[in-house]
């Protein structure tokens, strides 16, 4: 499908990125090229999410369907860059040493902040299909309820690595509370005059 | 980013070659000199990009500087990080941004205003600052506070030479040094929501400012500063984390009273006045015991522990005796 093709394509330029940096040729990842990709892979992961997140207040507020048919497609190419994230991150930054894990979640709490981000997203990937909707029924909504603890992580996750510049981090949460508020049907009903 | 090879190092030897070369050549020009010098592809590449920055009488004495000894025998930082990896927030935050954003700006006529606890005050051109002055290279390591950090050959001379011609008096306990301060060049100063109150402060105590590592850079790499390293002249701190080295100084100023720095207003959990590096005392949402020497390749990222002081310590360690560094960050 077109839709997975387009997804896929942050994806295939930071593989050629490192193609290149691994010949010797000429790449745009910059002196610290580890740190480049693992952040590149987060905001992938970090815009989707929002995609994914919008799409019922979109459907509620603008009668767009297009995001709520395709939130699948959306969510689980949100598990494959988060994925490529944290694995970006054990090899390029953590060089497989896999007990400077233990260190760097104790130093930095903004890494164990993703980890349980990761954790909680974990089980949505998995079920993310017509096998998993059939098998577990209304059970299924409730557990893919765990998007809004979810979310919460991973836009603290972001606040606390920001260096210096808030904005952006902040535009983010303001993003994730309007769309918290835009599900609530009652909200919708006092603007619609209903 | 700005694309860059892979394992282009500019070697200390080829660039002390280099140099050598120009000089023998008598030529100041940058463009004679590269004529002159063996033409890699990273020099020619800074050819093409500098032009020749900076006044004639500047280039001049940039080029003639001596080489101290004593300076750090690590990799050099390639200059094309150096001048490429910016954190000068006046010009915008991405780390391009200082190399892509500030073609505006002049450091060309510059001038200092000095002022405050002392016996000579006043308005002075860069070219009167700099007379008389020896000018020298320096190979400094850089920490940023973001745990990265560089190994860069600074040239001008130390601050205590600049300071003392201006003779603080003895209530001087502190001096107070102040960015220039133009919107209309340096697009970030009047961004809406800039993380910083411009123009950016910086200070140092007494004692650390006329410390002989405290040194004021005027150049780089043979050459004059580029505008994202702080044309036309800056501190460099190198026992300090790097937002202390402030760039572009348009004021000095002597003061009875501790400077508030401009990190320290903006946040003052997490950035103190002295800021020295110390692996010991983490930042409140990371730590500070290990840094990431750029450039990084991908498959070795180039960890290296954090030393105390940024490995100044026994130059540096005695003004800080009985301290309590955890309290004074």
């Amino acid at each position: 499908m077109g839709l997975v093709v387009l997804l896929a394509l942050p994806a295939i330029n930071l593989l050629w990125q490192v193609s290149q940096a691994l010949q010797g040729q000429l790449h745009s990842l910059g002196p610290d090229p580890g740190q480049q990709i693992v952040v590149e892979l987060g905001q992938w992961a970090l815009w989707l999410l929002l995609l994914v997140f919008s799409a019922s207040p979109v459907r509620l507020w603008f009668g767009w369907r297009w995001l709520v048919i395709q939130r699948r497609v959306f969510g689980l190419a949100v598990f494959f860059y988060f994925a490529l994230h944290i694995t970006a991150y054990v090899v390029f930054l953590l060089e497989l040493h896999f007990s400077e894990i233990i260190e760097d979640v104790l130093e930095r709490p903004y890494i164990t902040m993703g980890m349980m981000a990761a954790t909680l997203l974990m089980p949505l990937a998995l079920t993310s299909n017509n096998f998993s909707t059939r098998r577990l029924g209304r059970n299924w909504k409730r557990l893919h309820g765990l998007i809004y603890p979810a979310i919460l992580l991973v836009i603290v996750h972001i606040i606390w690595i920001a260096r210096s510049d808030l904005l952006e981090p902040l535009l983010y949460l303001l993003f994730v509370l309007l769309c918290f508020a835009g599900r609530s049907r009652r909200l919708l009903s006092v603007f619609k005059g209903r | 980013m700005r694309t860059i090879k892979e394992h282009e190092v500019t070697d200390k030897a080829v660039y002390l070659n280099r140099r050598q070369i120009i000089k023998a050549a008598g030529l100041s020009a940058i463009a004679g000199g590269f004529a002159a010098s063996p033409a890699g592809s990273a020099e020619l590449k800074r050819a093409e990009t500098m032009g020749g920055q900076g006044p004639q009488w500047l280039r001049q004495r940039v080029s003639n500087a001596s080489i101290s000894n004593g300076s750090t025998s690590e990799a050099l930082t390639p200059y094309e990080y150096v001048t490429g990896y910016n954190n000068f927030y006046e010009f915008g935050t991405d780390k391009s941004d200082p190399a892509e954003n500030s073609s505006k700006f002049k450091s060309d006529p510059w001038s200092v205003e000095v002022g405050g606890e002392c016996e000579v005050t006043g308005r002075f051109q860069l070219e009167d600052l700099l007379k008389g002055q020896d000018i020298e290279e320096r190979i400094y390591r850089l920490r940023c506070v973001e745990a990265w950090s560089m190994v860069i050959p600074w040239i001008g001379f130390p601050l205590h030479k600049l300071l003392s011609r201006f003779k603080p008096t003895s209530r001087a306990r502190y001096v107070k040094f102040e960015t220039i301060y133009r919107p209309a060049e340096m697009p970030g100063q009047n961004a809406f929501f800039a993380t910083l109150d411009y123009p950016y402060v910086e200070g140092l105590r007494m004692d650390e400012a006329l410390h002989d590592l405290a040194f004021i850079a005027v150049g780089l790499y043979g050459e004059p500063l580029l505008a994202q390293n702080g044309a036309p002249l800056r501190l460099v701190v190198p026992w300090k984390y790097g937002f202390k080295s402030i760039k572009s100084i348009a004021r000095i100023t002597f003061q009875k009273h501790r400077p508030q720095s401009s990190w320290q207003k903006a946040n003052s959990k997490e950035y103190g006045f002295f800021s020295n590096v110390n692996p010991k005392v983490s930042h409140p949402r990371w730590s500070q015991a290990t840094e990431r020497r750029l450039p990084s390749s991908l498959f070795s990222s180039n960890r290296i522990e954090t030393l105390m002081f940024n490995g100044y310590a026994d130059e540096v360690a005695h003004l800080y005796q009985g301290m309590n560094l955890r309290m004074n960050y």
